[in-house]
Parts: structure tokens; C-alpha cells; sequence
């Protein structure tokens, strides 16, 4: 008997899917009983699987042990994983994927650890590759750069989620912070990769904040940023708030790769059906962001490119030193740059201005864009 | 490859498809049948066409009409609707034109969202399937290179099929890696 003909393959399959569902309605606790028995099977099915056959053994393998995680089961996890990993048959890529799951185990197990048990939290994995990112490495104003850009942007989602009016300056609320603490995990083995975890500070309230956990904050993050993946003008009907849309259109274009440091950004939560949680970026949509976001041209009277030397939110000015020394003031918007200009300091920017007729009063930038991409 | 109009069959899905949840595949058809239904595409049999590697082939889909609780289970035109009708639309067109059946869901990270063998294959044979759904008029070609290239990448190295559905305009597009 093949091993997808296995009554055990077939029942694993169902309990995986029932699991998925009860963790969609919010059961989590029937979910992760329903995944460790799915992953009990699995694994009983891949035992069987000879050394001979090793992309079969790898997958059912690399399949029982995502299980096992699925239901929060960090011991078996561990036990299973280790357990394959002795085989020296398995092939390379079920080896590489069967490491990576017993880093997040490990990670999740900690974090679980420090939790009160009603505790909600969602992890996000935020995978670069390509350009400069190699296996665990990549240049840190790269890793850097996407980290501020994804943490900015789930807390302004969360604040979206939560009604808040859109935030000007400063930081969000204790009330939206305590909805959406992130911490950060190392990265995963044989990627280069933020991991991050959200949890919120008080088990899920009743009435309408029911929903906006950390689970729900990074679904959305995932909604939206697979909607800029397909298109961004699509983030117009999801997003009907222009301050909002504008804000998750500046962060998702800032998480976006260059093509040259960094070739592809995967984004995804191993919690949520992994079909629904996925989105994936490339450079091609880093330019389709750069023009949704761009001012119509009938607007735009100027445009200097120089080194971005002062930022003051306070008072709403920036001033670019040009080539040739030459020193250029701009009014900014109150709130519009606040979550982005901050790492652009002293780097080469191009900003798109709108004339004024008062010889007086600075021209009004209307964009604010980085030259050097990553810096 | 089986000539002539191919018949894609989503009424007959889940007995195609044994080995997954029948559940499942029944809420997967469903998923396809509200999508076509809210596009409001021909009746069932409803032309399509089928590309596989550039080779054009006519193909029927054959759906039924979803009843008012499946217009109120699957609720509007959200991607998840979408993503399982494709699924549903995929497993009919490649058991159709190539005899695969789905036997496995794929792990999170493996770059495939599905396996599959082809009739009669040992299950060492298996293959990735990586699906993409897409209700605008927008070409297909753009999401299916993405969907090769994300396919491609995965890490089980093995061969793999990229299908994107096009529901808007009843085109199913296969590439294989």
C-alpha cells in the first residue's frame, strides 16, 4: 500500500482541515487537539515510508512535524523532527525545512513559556532573498529598514482595526499598544528572516475589540499587503480612509524589495491556513507602489534631489542640502511623513515640491522619496 | 495529454479526488460555483479554455448553480472564495488533461500549495501544485510567472505545475517547471 493510500494519510488530511476551520472560528484549544492527532497519524505514515523513497519520507516527515507545531505539541515537535533528521537518506531540502520548523518551534515554545495561558499572540515571518541576502545574512540597514516598515505598519493596522482616527504624530495609544506588542525572534535556519511575534497585554475583551487580536492585526497586515501585491489601486476599496491607505501604500513600498539588495520579500503567519497567509513582493511591486503613491504632475513645481539633513516634526520642516552645499527648506504636511522620513535622515532623497507664490514661505513638499533605495 | 474538449468536471470533483476530504472538495466546488455565478459566465456546460504550455485546448466546465445557503456560506467575492474555487477549477483541469490526482495538502513554507501524482505513478513521483485565482479581466501571465518562479523556489526540489484561474475570463493557464 502507497503511502497517500494509507486510511491514516486520508484521516490526517480530514482532522488537519476540521483543526483549521475550529481555529478559524476561534477554538483554539479543539484546533490544537484535532492537529495533534492529525500529526500522530502523519507521523505513523511517514515511519513507514522506506529510506529508499526519500522525497516521500521528507514530506510526510516535514508534514508530521508542522503538525505537531500546529497543536502547540514543543516536545513531540522536537522529538519527531530529531527523530527524522538521524535518517542521512532524507533529502536536503525535507532536512533544511525540518531545521527551520524546530528553530520556530523553539521560538514558539520560549514565547509560549512567558505567556499567561489565555495570552493571545500571532508571529509574522518576514523572509528576504536575493540581491545581497545570503543564507542568515544580509546587510542590517536591509534588515533594518523592512523591520521598521512591518513593525509601523502592524500597529498602524491595528489602530485602523480599532477605529482609532488616523495618528498624526507620536506614538500610538497604550490602548493599541497593549493590543500589539511586538517582539522579535532570531531568524529561522537557512533563511534570512524577521521573525516577529505579536501579543496582546490582555486576554480577548468582549464587544467590539473581540476580534482585533494579535491574529486578526496580522491577518490583515497579510490582506493587505497581498492586495498590493495583486494591485495597489486595489487598496482603495479596502481602505476607504485616504490617510490610512496612504500610510499602508508608504510602508508596503518601503518593505518592498529594490531588486538589487533584495530580490524577493515573503511575508507569512504559520498560524493562519497557509494558503490565506501568504504575500509575496518583488521589485516589480515596489514601482507599482511607487505609482499609486505618486502626486499627479499637473501638481508637482519643483523637484530637488539632495541629503536629507534636518527632520522637524514639531514645527513640519525638512531641509535637503543640495549639490554645491546649497541649503533647501520644505513645509511637510502635519503627520504625513512621520512613520517613514525618520530613516531617510541624511540619505540622498528626491522631493517633489509644489511652488509658492510668498517669497517667504517654504515650498510644500508633496513627496519625499529615498534615492538610494535601502540607503 | 487528452485531446479533443476536456470536460472539467467540479459536480464529480470529490469522487475525482478521493483521497482528500470530501467536505473539502465539495466546499472548493461550491467556492467556484459562487465565483461563476457572481460573474454571471454562461450556464454549465460552460466554455473555457485551457492552456498548458502555450498549447490551447477547449475545455467545458461543468458546475452547478449554487443554492442560496452556498451564496450565503461563501459571502461575496473575498479572496478566500476565490482561492478555493480555483483550487476546485485546478484539480478538475489537471485530472482532466493529464490524469493527476491531488493526494496531499502541501506544508506551510514548501512553496506548493498541493500534491499530486499522476494515475498509476508511484507516490514518489509526486509532483507540487501552486494555484492562483483571479476574478478581473487582468492577463493571467504576470500571476503565472509569479506563480513558477514561487513554485520553483520551494523547498522540496521536485517538478511542479503553476495553474492560474482566470474566472473573468474562463481561461485556466498551466505552466510546468
Amino acid at each position: 500500500m502507497q503511502a497517500f493510500d494509507d486510511p491514516r494519510s486520508t484521516q490526517s488530511e480530514k482532522l488537519a482541515i476540521e483543526a483549521e476551520q475550529a481555529s478559524l472560528n476561534g477554538n483554539q484549544t479543539r484546533a490544537q487537539d484535532l492537529f495533534a492527532q492529525a500529526a500522530q497519524l502523519e507521523m505513523e505514515v511517514a515511519q513507514l515510508v522506506p529510506s529508499t523513497s526519500p522525497r516521500l519520507r521528507g514530506l510526510l516527515a516535514v508534514s508530521a512535524v508542522a503538525l505537531w507545531q500546529r497543536a502547540a505539541r514543543y516536545p513531540e515537535t522536537e522529538a519527531c523532527a530529531h527523530f527524522f533528521l538521524q535518517d542521512q537518506a532524507l533529502c536536503e531540502e525535507a532536512r533544511l525545512e525540518l531545521r527551520r520548523l524546530l528553530t520556530r518551534c523553539w521560538q514558539e515554545a520560549d514565547l509560549v513559556r512567558e505567556l499567561a495561558p489565555d495570552q493571545p499572540w500571532a508571529s509574522l515571518e518576514v523572509n528576504l532573498e536575493g540581491g545581497l541576502v545570503r543564507q542568515g545574512l544580509a546587510p542590517s540597514t536591509v534588515a533594518r529598514d523592512r523591520q521598521q516598515a512591518v513593525t509601523k505598519m502592524l500597529v498602524r493596522v491595528a489602530e485602523w482595526q480599532m477605529n482609532e482616527p488616523f495618528r498624526q504624530r507620536g506614538e500610538a495609544s497604550q490602548r493599541v499598544l497593549g493590543r500589539a506588542q511586538i517582539y522579535e525572534g532570531s531568524a529561522l535556519t537557512g533563511s534570512y528572516g524577521l521573525q516577529l511575534y505579536l501579543v496582546s497585554g490582555t486576554p480577548a475583551a468582549e464587544g467590539t475589540l473581540k476580534d482585533v487580536g494579535p491574529l486578526a492585526i496580522v491577518q490583515q497586515f497579510l490582506t493587505l499587503a497581498s492586495a498590493a501585491q495583486e494591485a495597489p489601486e486595489d487598496l482603495a476599496a479596502l481602505v476607504p480612509d485616504d490617510q490610512y491607505r496612504r500610510t499602508f501604500l508608504e510602508h508596503l513600498h518601503d518593505l518592498a524589495p529594490d531588486g538589487q539588495k533584495v530580490g524577493v520579500v515573503s511575508l507569512s503567519c504559520p498560524r493562519l491556513l497557509s494558503r490565506r497567509a501568504q504575500a509575496r513582493l518583488e521589485p516589480q511591486h515596489r514601482e507599482a507602489l511607487s505609482k499609486a503613491m505618486a502626486v499627479p504632475a499637473k501638481d508637482v513645481k519643483a523637484t530637488h534631489e539632495g541629503l536629507l539633513k534636518v527632520v522637524n516634526l514639531r514645527q513640519c520642516q525638512i531641509g535637503i542640502e543640495i549639490d554645491g552645499g546649497e541649503y533647501l527648506s520644505f513645509r511637510i504636511q502635519k503627520g504625513h511623513h512621520d512613520d517613514t522620513i525618520g530613516t531617510m535622515l541624511n540619505h540622498r532623497v528626491r522631493v517633489q515640491a509644489e511652488q509658492t507664490s510668498a517669497a517667504s514661505t517654504n515650498p510644500l513638499a508633496l513627496d519625499i522619496r529615498l534615492i538610494d533605495s535601502d540607503g | 495529454m487528452v485531446q479533443g474538449t476536456l470536460r472539467l468536471d467540479l459536480i464529480e470533483l470529490p469522487a475525482q479526488c478521493s483521497f482528500i476530504s470530501h467536505e473539502y472538495t465539495s466546499g472548493a466546488a461550491a467556492s467556484a460555483s459562487v465565483v461563476l455565478a457572481r460573474l454571471a459566465v454562461p450556464p454549465s456546460p460552460t466554455p473555457a479554455n485551457l492552456d498548458w504550455d502555450g498549447n490551447q485546448h477547449s475545455a467545458l466546465i461543468i458546475w452547478r448553480h449554487p443554492s442560496p445557503k452556498e451564496h450565503d456560506t461563501y459571502d461575496d467575492l473575498k479572496n478566500d472564495v476565490i482561492k478555493e474555487g480555483a483550487y476546485a477549477v485546478a484539480f478538475a483541469a489537471v485530472h482532466a488533461s493529464d490524469e493527476y490526482v491531488v493526494r496531499k495538502r502541501a506544508y506551510h513554507g514548501s512553496g506548493a500549495d498541493w500534491y499530486l501524482v499522476r494515475k498509476g505513478d508511484p507516490d514518489e513521483s509526486f509532483i507540487k501544485l501552486e494555484v492562483s485565482g483571479m476574478t478581473t479581466d487582468r492577463s493571467p501571465s504576470t500571476r503565472l510567472n509569479a506563480k513558477v518562479t514561487q513554485v520553483s523556489r520551494g523547498d522540496l526540489s521536485s517538478p511542479a505545475l503553476a495553474v492560474v484561474v482566470g474566472f473573468h475570463r474562463l481561461k485556466i493557464s498551466i505552466r510546468r517547471r
